[in-house]
C-alpha cells in the first residue's frame, strides 16, 4: 500500500524552485560576490551548488517529521525533491545566461530604451566585432580558451562535449541550417 | 518558442485534465495509486520543469550559439590554435544580428517598419525596429530581473 504525498511535501517543492534564485541574489547583493562580468556565469553555477545545502536540510527536516512513510518512500520522495531542485537550477542558469549573453534579449532591451530603433544604427549600437570579442573574453575568463603566443587554444574543455551535443541536435532538427 | 510552450506545457496539462475528467480519480487497480490533486500537482510540476529545461536549451540549438561555435572551431584547429582574427572570420559580417532580428519578427516580438520618406529605399536600410506589446513585456521582464540582481544589462 503506497502512502499519499502530504500537502507539506507538496509545499516543499516551492523552496526547491526558489532556492537557486535566492542563493544567487544572496551572493550578488549581500556578499557582493560574482559581480565581475567574467565571474557572473560561475556565480550562478556556484549558487545552484550551494543551494543543495538548504535543500538537504529541508529534506532532512521533512524526513524526520513524517512517520507514516517507509524508508523506500522517503528515498523516492527526497530524490523527487532533488530532481525538482536540479531542474529548477538548470532552468534558472539558462534564464540568467539569456539575460547576460542572448543577442535577442540585447536587441529587445536596446529597442525598449527608446521604443524604436533605426536599423541603420544597429552596427554602431551592437557592432559585429564586439559580439565576437565579448564571447572570446568570456570563454577565456571561464578557462575554455587559453591564449598561447597570440593564438587561442582550448583550455579546460568543459564546454566541448555540450558544444558537440548542441550542434549534433542542431544537425538533427535543422539539417539544412549552416553549421 | 511559443509553439514549444504549447506542445510541451499547454497540451500535456490539457491532456491530463481530459484524462481526469474521463477516468476520474479512482485508484489504479492493484497499485493503490490514485490521481489525487496532490499527485496531479507533483506530476505536472515535473512535466513543467522537464519541458522548461528543454525549452531553455532550444535557443542555442536553433540559433547556433556563437560561443559553442568558437569552441568547436578552436578544437578543430588542434594544437595550432586560432588568432582572434581567425575567430572573427568564422562569422559572416551581419548574420549574427540579422538572423536574430528575423527570429524576433517571426516570434512577433518586434516588427520592422519601412520609412517611406527615407532616401535609401532600394537597400531598405531606412527601416525602423518597433517593439510589439509582447516584446515590450519581455524586454521589461529581463530589465527588471537585472535591476533586482543589481547588475547592468547583459552585453549580449
Amino acid at each position: 500500500m503506497q502512502t499519499e504525498p502530504s500537502l507539506y511535501f507538496a509545499l516543499m517543492t516551492i523552496p526547491a524552485l526558489l532556492i537557486p534564485f535566492s542563493m544567487h541574489l544572496f551572493f550578488l547583493r549581500v556578499c557582493c560576490l560574482f559581480r565581475e562580468p567574467e565571474l557572473r556565469q560561475k556565480g550562478v553555477f556556484f549558487s545552484v551548488l550551494c543551494g543543495l545545502i538548504p535543500m538537504a536540510a529541508l529534506s532532512y527536516l521533512w524526513a524526520a517529521k513524517i512517520e507514516s512513510h517507509t524508508t523506500a518512500g522517503i528515498i523516492v520522495s527526497v530524490l523527487y525533491l532533488f530532481l525538482v531542485y536540479i531542474l529548477a537550477g538548470y532552468v534558472y542558469f539558462h534564464f540568467f545566461n539569456m539575460s547576460e549573453t542572448a543577442r535577442r534579449v540585447r536587441l529587445l532591451i536596446e529597442s525598449s530604451k527608446t521604443g524604436t530603433l533605426k536599423k541603420n544604427d544597429l552596427p554602431h549600437l551592437y557592432p559585429h566585432r564586439d559580439i565576437v570579442s565579448i564571447r572570446i573574453e568570456r570563454l577565456t575568463a571561464l578557462g575554455e580558451l587559453r591564449l598561447s603566443d597570440d593564438r587561442y587554444v582550448l583550455g579546460n574543455k568543459a564546454l566541448l562535449l555540450p558544444a558537440k551535443l548542441i550542434f549534433a541536435l542542431r544537425y538533427i532538427l535543422f539539417p539544412h541550417a549552416d553549421s | 518558442m511559443l509553439w514549444l510552450t504549447i506542445v510541451f506545457i499547454v497540451l500535456p496539462i490539457c491532456g491530463w485534465m481530459f484524462f481526469l475528467a474521463v477516468a476520474g480519480t479512482h485508484p489504479e487497480h492493484g497499485t493503490g495509486w490514485a490521481a489525487t490533486p496532490l499527485n496531479t500537482f507533483l506530476i505536472l510540476l515535473l512535466n513543467l520543469l522537464l519541458s522548461a529545461a528543454y525549452i531553455m536549451s532550444y535557443p542555442p540549438i536553433q540559433a547556433g550559439c556563437p560561443s559553442l561555435k568558437i569552441i568547436l572551431a578552436v578544437n578543430n584547429s588542434r594544437a595550432e590554435g586560432m588568432t582572434e582574427d581567425d575567430i572573427h572570420r568564422i562569422f559572416s559580417e551581419d548574420i549574427l544580428v540579422s538572423e536574430r532580428l528575423e527570429d524576433l519578427v517571426n516570434d512577433g516580438l518586434i516588427f520592422v517598419k519601412r520609412d517611406s520618406t527615407g532616401d535609401d529605399l532600394v537597400s531598405l536600410k531606412n527601416e525602423t525596429i518597433v517593439l510589439s506589446r509582447q516584446g515590450y513585456v519581455i524586454a521589461h521582464l529581463f530589465a527588471s530581473y537585472r535591476r533586482i540582481l543589481n547588475l547592468p544589462f547583459g552585453k549580449g
